[in-house]
Order: structure tokens, then sequence, then C-alpha cells
């Protein structure tokens, strides 16, 4: 009788434990998707239901119609900055005052509204709509999800309003999370000028992952039944990079950004990768003030793709710590040695 | 006799009932008809949409669950491309306004609609690939 509880409720826990990911859709072929993505570029909004209709043509299964969409969405619509600063710059001015705020709010969604179906571009809000709409014409379920979302350069505590929004669609009776203005690309703050630079981790992003940097205003969209993290776990968690969502899974530990540690102390990396990378390729750089220099880490190992990587450090200061996979950055913490 | 004329009134009552039958049936079958007429008589349908500041131009018109449509010109006018019938639906859109569907009545041949603005909250944070760098960082360098 026991035993018979155990196994169901061990059965239990390896369901909830399963997380709605890219990965649970690793038979479907996207290429088929993905070229007739490629092949409407520069097609205009203004006729959403016919572009659906042919960027959907002769595909299938409800995952293949909604890449095909998602995929459009992602490598047309360019980041808009100066919209993004326009409105951080208004909203800010305007926070004590609700009722110009209001104002202000109705003013920018007709401005963005009209960015997006005359020049195509758009700020989060206006990718997680649009992807919405074409969603709709297909008939998959899609919801925008406000939230917040952190950035090496976004800094949010818990008096921030939200400042972020994605999606989370219904495929094969799974919600799943898109991000589709992160897979979009990354707008230079410097320039303002954008780069579509397809980023396919955002697509059915892993929830454990997504949660890291993405918190949602209804924590239902975490997609997380087991120990769903708080705002306070949210806040306090590493900065992770666009890359991060191409390489990992999962990161595990350290689950901070900040640390104070003792001199000799170590800090543990624990992580799950996605892809094969060559623990040589696993880099560290650590900036004590003069600009960041590469480091040997002192212990790393993969085993069945997961990563346990050790460092200690042996002199009091204040270092930002940045983890690389080759060339890209992965995450950043900081760390304060004590004598 | 007195029989006679019981079965004469009986004759005259029948005749009267199936008289008032057959009228029936016939109103019955014509009234049929009509509304069957109604349900085969096509008529080309056209339009005028407008959104806040006045007509609105490339408002796509679609008839319901297929891909016959049309778009509005300069004037938010339209001319559906094929004849429709009652009872079919008209679904209008337009990015950034709240999508309406019309279901074409017995007399609909002209349709003049106005479409509500959506109001979304737009907020957005971009990503970055910049390494993060802390303000005690920063401050040293400078």
């Amino acid at each position: 009788m026991t035993t018979k509880i155990l196994f169901y409720l061990s059965l239990f826990v390896f369901v909830c434990s399963i997380q709605a990911q890219q990965s649970d859709f690793a038979t479907i072929d996207f290429t088929k998707a993905d070229s007739l993505a490629k092949a409407y570029k520069n097609e205009q909004l203004t006729n959403i239901p016919e572009l659906t209709k042919k960027l959907t043509s002769g595909l299938t299964t409800d995952v293949e119609k909604f890449r095909a969409v998602y995929k459009w969405i992602c490598t047309n619509i360019a980041n808009d900055y100066g919209l993004y600063e326009q409105n951080m710059h208004k909203r800010n001015k305007f926070k004590n005052d609700s009722s110009k705020l209001k104002q202000w709010n109705r003013k920018f969604s007709a401005i963005s509204f009209k960015k997006l179906s005359k020049h195509q571009r758009a700020i989060c809000t206006g990718y997680a709509y649009l992807l919405q709409q074409f969603s709709l014409e297909i008939g998959i379920p899609c919801n925008i999800v406000h939230g917040y979302a952190r950035t090496s350069t976004t800094f949010i505590d818990k008096d921030s309003s939200p400042n972020h929004s994605w999606n989370a669609v219904w495929l094969n009776n799974q919600w799943y999370l898109c991000d589709p203005t992160w897979a979009s690309g990354v707008p230079d703050p410097k320039t303002g000028t954008f780069s579509f630079y397809y980023n396919n981790g955002f697509f059915m992003a892993e929830p454990q992952l997504m949660a890291i940097n993405h918190f949602p205003v209804d924590t239902q969209w975490l997609l997380l039944k087991e120990n769903p993290p708080t705002f306070t776990n949210f806040l306090e968690a590493p900065i992770l990079y666009g890359n991060t969502f191409e390489y990992l899974s999962n990161y595990n530990t350290p689950a901070k950004m900040h640390y104070e540690i003792e001199k000799n102390d170590s800090i543990v990396y624990q992580f799950t990768l996605k892809k094969q990378v060559n623990s040589k390729d696993i880099r560290l750089f650590i900036d004590g003030g003069n600009g960041p220099k590469e480091v040997t880490p002192e212990h790393i190992s993969i085993h069945n793709n997961t990563v346990t990587l050790t460092h200690s450090f042996n002199k009091k200061s204040f270092y930002d710590v940045h983890l690389y996979i080759e060339d890209h950055i992965i995450s950043t913490h900081t760390i304060k040695v004590h004598k | 006799m007195k029989t006679l004329s019981i079965s004469k009134s009986m004759q005259i009552c029948m005749a009267a009932i199936l008289f008032v039958i057959t009228v029936l049936y016939t109103n019955k079958a014509q009234a049929q008809t009509t509304t069957a007429e109604e349900h085969t008589i096509e008529r080309t349908v056209k339009g005028i949409i407008s959104g806040t500041d006045g007509p609105l131009k490339d408002v796509n018109v679609f008839l319901k669950g297929t891909i016959t449509g049309t778009t509005t010109n300069g004037k938010g006018e339209f001319t559906f491309p094929t004849p429709l019938n009652t009872g079919d639906v008209l679904t209008f859109s337009y990015l950034g306004y709240t999508t309406k569907n019309v279901k074409i009545k017995k007399d609909t041949t002209f349709i003049a609609l106005s479409l509500t603005e959506e109001y979304v909250e737009f907020v957005g944070a971009p990503n970055s690939n910049q390494p993060y760098k802390s303000k005690q960082q920063k401050s040293l360098e400078e």
C-alpha cells in the first residue's frame, strides 16, 4: 500500500516537474514555417488576416503555424528605442499624477499603433499584441503577459511599475512562454539603432530560466507550480543575457546577484546546457575595477549537460563577475570579498 | 329529410374545413417560399468605415471564415467583391481598433460602421547585451 502511494506520489512529482518548453516539440521540423516567414519578409501589416493565411499556408500543425507568425514578427518588427525612451520619460514624469498618466497612456497607445502599422516598429507590448492578433487569426489562444523584466541596463526595485510584456501561448493543451521582443534583436542604447538578430531561446523558453529575468504581475504566468519564485527572489536574481536562453535550459546557482564572502571562499556555479559546449569555452571574466580580465576557473566539470564551476577569491575587493560561453555573455554577479 | 339536411350541412361544414385547410396550407407554403427566396437573394454590399478621426483607410473586410474580402479605400469606402446572402457575417479589422462582426440582414445593402480604438498600455524594456557594470566599478573608472 505504502509502495503504491509512493509510486503515485513520485509519478505526480515527476509530472509536475515537467516544464513546458521548446524541447517538447523536438520532433517538429520548423524549416517550412521558418521559410514561409522568410518568403513574406517585407509584407506590410495592413492586412493581418491575409498575411496570416500566407504565412500558414500548407502548414498542418498549430505549433508550426504559430512558429511561422512568431518568426515573421521577430524578423520584421523593429524595436523602437526612441519610442521606449519617450514613454519612459513621460511615465516617470507623470508617475504621481494618475490622470495625466492615463491621458499619456491613451495618447501613447494611438502613437504606438500608428508606428506599428505604418513603420513596423514597436516596443514590447506592440510585439506581444501583434503576436496575440496573429494567433487569434489562426485560432490559437495567446495571452499578453504584463510584468517586470531585468536586464543589465534596466533596473527595477519593489516600487517599480511593470516595464515589459511577453506572451503565453496555448499549444497541445499546455501554456508556453515566448518573448518576441527579446527574440527580435537588441537595440543600441547609444545610437538608438536596432539590428535584427533572431534569438531562438525565447521561443517556448524554459519557465524556470524565464522566471530569473521575467516576473509576471499575475504569477500564474510563471507557469511554475512547484516552489515558484517570489518577487523578492526575482529582484535578487543575477543578471542574465539574451544568449543565456540560447545556451542554457536552467541556471541554478549562484541564485543571487550580490554576494559578500570571506577571503578564499568560493562561488559555485551550476547550470544546465541545452547544446554541446566544450568546457574550455566556459569562461570567467572578473572586473575588480580595472576592466574585465579573463581568469581560468579553478574547477569545471560537465556531467549530463550540467556544468559545475567553482572559483575562489583570494583578495579583498569588490568584483563584477561575468560568465561567458564562447564569446557570449551569460550572467553577471557581484562579489564583495572581505578580509 | 331531416337526415338529408344534416348530411348536407355536414357536407358544407367539411367543405369549409377543407377550404380553410387548403388556404392555410397554401399560405404556409407561400410563406416558406418567401423565406427560402430571401435566403437566396444575393446582393452587393457596400459601406463606409470610420474611426475616431473620420474615414478609415485599409480596413480589412472579410467574409467570416473565408479568404474572400477587400479593404477600404482612402474615403473609408468598400464594395464587397462577391454578392452576399442574408445571414452572412462580415468581419471588419484594423490594427489598433477592436474587430467588429456585422451580420447581413434581409435588407442590408449598405453598412456604415465606426470602429473603436483599442486602448493598450504600452510598456517595453529592450534587452541588452551590454555587460553589467556596478556603480563601484563605474566610479573607479571615472
